[in-house]
């Protein structure tokens, strides 16, 4: 029986220096750098990330509300008798995905992947991550790896929690999501169409963002892509948020609620990409504006997360190394 | 008509702003190039690579013959000519780029005789259609943007972050001479193609084609690196957690396929 949770995510820049550098250009351009690599190629592209995390304090709050969601699901599990370690890593910052499963204490784990939606990308590249860590250890310390929970798009505890953060900031707004006056916007990161073609990414978000739109009777909703960087010249997934929001205002709306359907927790690519300049964008636009907080440490989200990884635990739809 | 001092300087003006466009276009600084140096790669990412990458290296005298049978001229059948003659390896017994490549592809894990038998992401394919068409199809100086700038200036720039990686992986310089050989030859390339360029750039219509096959092919080149981190990040997944990666290659062609569906054929044509 498996005795450990290994939790996998994105990661953000946190305080202390990762010793990349010789000098320390600061935490976001490493986080930033990082992710787009060491090329001049992508300079400007960089610092224009880079502006964002200053805006707003020069880290993000990615790692902190990561822990805390598997701390409460290492909780929920404990409360229904179910007892298992944590370990958390993550794939752009530290503490390192691989860097943790070289620590991990553990006899046996399963994975629990925190990207809502599926794409070689983020969910291929974490469990490489776990791989990486895997081979480091000589054959007889490596922990067995179990399993990896089954993905979380579909299941009714995402989007109840999702729709509850629609409604609270359509509360918020004094508006009516039933009437088609309130556009209702559901975004998701944007992602290349090269990697779209192999993946069931788009089909997987347009099945959670009409989960939430039927919870919450919307009248008017659409999905939209965000944070797609401005210097690359190929196809990504569209509409991109102001199109989105431009539709939904050609149809009628005159106040538009966004939730961040395509990301788990309130970090700089919600708060900036999607909080403020959706705000810009509706400013254009004449039309009222709310963004919904991310599902963050909802208690239907984390009691979902907890029955995937004991329905992991057990066997039953998770995805066995080895199977 | 001979050249005026004023077309040979806005030629040669456009012809620097093209290369800092394309040195920062995201095909060429693409993240899987940049991370290279910082998040190394292990030589079974660069099977993968190797095995996605390797159809453009095959096809590319293709392109280029069919696009030298298109030149307008003696000056730039010369410049496409000399590059052919260093692509099909002359004075190297028989070691053509090909088969410098196939060197590279068994150092990384592929079995001799096996190379055309990979899955091509739909981003290969895209790559190689799109230059043959961009070599038949559009206006010569099209095709010549796309095989001159769009290549020549791009890859010793993505060879030299490529290369970064290829030697962190722990390949041995002797099986990364295909690499290496063009980090130097497309410098040469590059430096003979400048100066037949200046003599097909001098009114707005001959750079805006140029500019145009030089961004189409860069395009491709952004798509197909997106491919090819698809490829990479699958494989370990799949690899390593059967039945729990996020993608499928299901429909996929492999280059002998290709070959098997695909006709190129030069031919004459009476209207």
């Amino acid at each position: 029986m498996a005795d450990h949770l290994l939790v996998v995510a994105f990661g953000g820049p946190t305080p202390g220096c990762c010793k990349r550098f010789d000098t320390c250009p600061g935490e976001s351009y490493c986080f930033v750098s990082g992710i787009f690599g060491d090329n001049p190629a992508r300079k400007a592209r960089v610092e224009e990330v880079v502006a964002h995390y200053h805006e707003l304090g020069g880290f993000s709050r990615f790692n902190e509300i990561t822990q805390a969601q598997a701390e409460a699901v290492i909780a929920e599990l404990a409360r229904r008798g179910v007892k298992l370690g944590l370990t958390v890593g993550y794939d752009h910052w530290m503490p390192h995905i691989a860097d943790q499963v070289e620590k991990m204490r553990a006899s046996e784990f399963v994975t629990l992947v925190m990207a809502p939606h599926q794409s070689s990308v983020s969910w291929d590249g974490y469990l490489r991550r776990v791989s990486e860590g895997l081979e480091r250890l000589p054959q007889e310390k490596r922990p067995k790896w179990k399993g990896v929970c089954e993905p979380m798009f579909d299941k009714p505890g995402f989007a109840q929690a999702l729709a509850d953060r629609v409604n609270e900031a359509a509360g918020k707004l004094g508006a009516d999501l039933t009437s088609s006056t309130t556009g209702l916007l559901l975004s998701a990161h944007a992602v290349p169409m090269p990697i779209v073609r192999t993946s069931q990414y788009v089909n997987q978000i347009q099945t959670t963002a009409r989960m939430v739109a039927e919870r919450v009777k919307a009248a008017n909703w659409m999905v939209g892509y965000q944070s797609a960087p401005s210097d690359s010249k190929i196809e990504w997934t569209t509409p991109f948020l102001d199109k989105a929001m431009d539709q939904l205002a050609e149809s009628g709306a005159s106040k538009i609620v966004a939730a961040p359907i395509g990301f788990l927790c309130d970090n700089v690519e919600v708060l900036y990409d999607l909080g403020i300049e959706g705000r810009q964008h509706a400013q254009k636009l004449g039309i009222g504006f709310q963004a919904a907080e991310a599902v963050n440490t909802h208690p239907a989200f984390i009691a979902m997360l907890a029955d995937n990884v004991q329905r992991a635990l057990a066997g039953d739809d998770a995805r066995r190394p080895g199977a | 008509m001979a050249r005026t001092a004023q077309q040979e300087r806005t030629a040669r003006q456009f012809l620097g702003d093209l290369r800092e466009e394309i040195r920062t276009h995201a095909g060429v600084g693409h993240s899987i190039l940049g991370r290279m140096k910082t998040d190394p790669r292990s030589r079974a990412d660069f099977q993968v690579l190797a095995g996605q990458h390797f159809p453009l290296v095959g096809n590319f005298t293709r392109y280029m013959e069919l696009l030298l049978l298109r030149a307008p001229s003696s000056e730039a059948k010369c410049w496409l000519a000399k590059v052919l003659v260093d692509e099909y390896g002359e004075r190297s017994e028989g070691q053509d780029h090909s088969e410098h490549y196939r060197k590279f592809m068994h150092a990384a894990g592929h079995k001799l005789g096996e190379e055309d038998t990979v899955p091509l992401h739909p981003e290969v394919v895209h790559f190689i259609r799109e230059h043959y068409r961009i070599c038949t199809e559009e206006p010569f100086l099209v095709g010549l943007g796309a095989l001159g700038p769009g290549h020549e200036w791009s890859i010793p720039a993505m060879f030299e972050l490529a290369v970064a990686g290829l030697r962190k992986a722990g390949f041995a310089e002797s099986e990364i001479e295909y690499w290496t050989m063009h980090m130097d030859q497309d410098q040469d390339h590059g430096a003979w193609l400048e100066e037949a360029l200046v003599g097909y750039c001098e009114t707005p219509q001959q750079r805006e084609q140029v500019r145009k096959g030089a961004l189409l092919s860069l395009d491709a080149r952004e798509r197909f690196w997106w491919g090819v981190t698809d490829k990479i990040a699958a494989a370990t997944t799949r690899r390593s957690v059967p039945g729990a990666g996020a993608t499928s290659d299901e429909g996929q062609l492999t280059l002998r396929q290709l070959r098997a569906k695909w006709r190129i054929e030069p031919r004459l044509v009476e209207e």
